[in-house]
């Protein structure tokens, strides 16, 4: 859709991108080339929301940067998401535990 | 025992009376309180010992050390008495976070410090005497009623409810100004309940102390991160004075390779996520937290020490503590460095990490380290750590803890454009803990970097001191230039 806009050559001067990781990912790489600046809405684990932790860090053109005090937009095309996706797995089994927990899903 | 009254000489007792604690096998299990406190027949023996030394001109005395001005001697008088109601009096009337103080201290500093009877033998164990009056104040008194002065008609905002903000907040509200203290967490403490563990100091008790000065008629807002929600200038359209004690909450990083890998985290938010968000319990509790086999913690201090000791407790078979100087220069307290090897932390010292290695996961699996040697004294009068070239060595582990100081928080230094910050970011205060900006008053960690917790309430009685005389007698404030000096 995003792509068929561009090339039907409309004029967009700014992209947001608010989803999942991969989506945001697939926007971004797929707005670079045609130099749209893209806007991406990061959602790393956070622990206190309030710049004290670390936890929620990201890569964003070579620099560290705190996702909950310093974003959470970011400029899509200096995300590091390999970083982003890798942190956001930290704790893929204990999710599974709470959710089941949470269902009451065997 | 035969003893006189009138006579003179009492025999000195040289060492304090043992304080008992749980057996290191064992406390490295759960997260129980660490010293298990003494009961009132060995405080009055305790207190017996205190020399009751005069005030001189000539000589400090332990309450020369201490930086809230507790009259020590007076309330010891009273626990020889065994009148634990009037010792605690004594106590509060300086002291709004007695069960606090009483276990967190760098007493050895301190009061202890300056003992007289500590000249040639162990001090008086003053620090155990405040914790025993507050711990018995809150199980026999219940804390008892407290009294409300006449309000002043004054409004006072506390931004941060740390232990700067908690004194501010207290000591005002005793003074009959309305108080709203603003907190960024679900519970107000600060570094008392994300910070320091269970088994150091209960969160019961640091509930209690809040709890205290909630019933002295402060209202506290928690949830609410000024900065975010609000500003310091919206702020003071409301209130007549606000108080910034945000603290040093902005971890240090060591901008090593390999730092943004998993298993890796500052200190800070492996202590929120245990302390405060109850990790140790999942899934009863909803925040997980993992630590592996092999833990490192990189860092000398209180808060290393409270990382290393954490992650046994969490079942790692191994903690390490990596440090760049030697064991004389750990800043922690002895009392915690000597608990942390009780306990069996290794300590690696005269070692700095050089990069962090992780698997084909994004996981970290070992740290490189070089080991140092000790070099000429450096500003700090410390002894400068140097890099011995070609001897790097590799540590398997999976977990590392980042405790190498915090930074102070930027929020409200960021969104609050005229107040004056120095360049190590701390917000710029005169003696009286003003800032640049009329009417906002700074102290704790925020303006002197990150420090103790009794430092910042003594920066606290300054400041509240400060406030009252500017709400009820004068309110000058000093010219820019004062600040333009300090910020620099």
């Amino acid at each position: 859709m995003l792509k068929r806009l561009i090339d039907e050559k409309r004029e967009i001067d700014e992209v947001y991108a608010v989803g999942p990781i991969i989506m945001m990912k697939v926007i971004a790489n797929l707005t670079r080339p045609y130099r749209i600046h893209t806007v991406v809405s990061l959602n790393p684990i956070m622990v206190d929301g309030t710049g004290m932790c670390g936890s929620c860090r990201v890569i964003v053109d070579g620099k560290t940067k705190f996702g909950c005090v310093d974003g959470p937009e970011f400029d899509g095309h200096k995300v590091d998401f390999e970083n982003l996706t890798a942190r956001n797995r930290r704790y893929l089994t204990e999710e599974q535990i709470a959710l089941k927990r949470f269902t009451g899903a065997k | 025992m035969a003893e006189g009254k009138k006579k003179k000489k009492t025999k000195i007792v040289p060492k304090k009376y043992p304080m008992p604690e749980q057996n290191p096998k064992e406390r490295v299990k759960n997260f129980d309180e660490v010293p298990l406190g003494q009961d009132g027949e060995t405080a009055i023996l305790e207190a017996k010992r205190c020399l009751q030394c005069k005030p001189s001109p000539n000589r400090k005395i332990c309450k020369d050390g201490c930086p809230v001005e507790i009259d020590i001697p007076a309330f010891i008088k009273q626990v020889q008495e065994g009148d634990f109601a009037g010792a605690m009096k004594t106590v509060r009337d300086k002291q709004n976070l007695p069960a606090v103080c009483g276990r967190v201290c760098p007493y050895e500093n301190q009061c202890e410090g300056m003992c007289v009877l500590g000249k040639k033998n162990e001090p008086v164990g003053i620090g155990r005497l405040e914790r025993f009056l507050a711990d018995w104040e809150r199980n026999e008194q219940k804390h008892g009623k407290i009294e409300l002065p006449p309000p002043t008609g004054k409004k006072v905002a506390v931004v941060g409810g740390g232990p700067a903000g908690l004194t501010v907040a207290g000591d005002l509200a005793k003074q009959g100004h309305k108080v709203t203290l603003f907190e960024a967490l679900q519970y107000s403490g600060g570094v008392l309940v994300y910070g320091i563990p269970e088994f150091r100091l209960p969160k019961e008790i640091v509930r209690a102390e809040v709890d205290f000065i909630r019933r002295s008629g402060v209202e506290m807002r928690n949830d609410h991160v000024v900065g975010k929600l609000d500003t310091v200038d919206e702020l003071l359209q409301e209130y007549d004075a606000v108080f910034v004690g945000t603290g040093a909450g902005l971890p240090n990083w060591t901008n090593l390779e390999g730092e943004n890998l998993n298993g890796i985290l500052s200190a800070n938010e492996f202590l929120t996520r245990v302390n405060l968000m109850k990790a140790f319990n999942f899934p009863e509790y909803d925040t997980p937290i993992r630590v592996g086999k092999t833990v490192v913690t990189l860092g000398g201090g209180n808060v290393a020490m409270d990382c290393a000791r954490t992650s046994l407790r969490l079942g790692a078979e191994e903690s390490i503590i990596l440090y760049r100087r030697s064991d004389a220069e750990l800043p922690a307290r002895r009392e915690e460095v000597h608990h942390a090897k009780e306990e069996g932390v290794r300590f690696e010292l005269l070692a700095a990490p050089v990069r962090y290695i992780g698997d084909d996961e994004g996981n970290v699996k070992q740290v490189e380290a070089v080991r140092m040697r000790l070099g000429e004294p450096d500003d700090s009068g410390r002894r400068r750590p140097i890099k011995i070239e070609g001897s790097n060595f590799i540590v398997d582990c999976q977990t590392v803890l980042i405790a190498i100081g915090q930074s102070p928080n930027p929020l409200v230094p960021m969104t609050t454009p005229d107040l004056k910050t120095t360049k190590w970011g701390t917000i710029a205060v005169d003696a009286e803990g003003r800032t640049s900006k009329k009417g906002v008053f700074a102290g704790g960690d925020i303006s002197t970097g990150a420090a103790t917790v009794i430092l910042a309430m003594g920066d606290g009685k300054r400041a509240a001191k400060a406030m009252h005389k500017y709400l009820t007698e004068d309110a000058s404030w000093p010219a820019p230039e004062v600040f333009e000096k300090a910020a620099c």
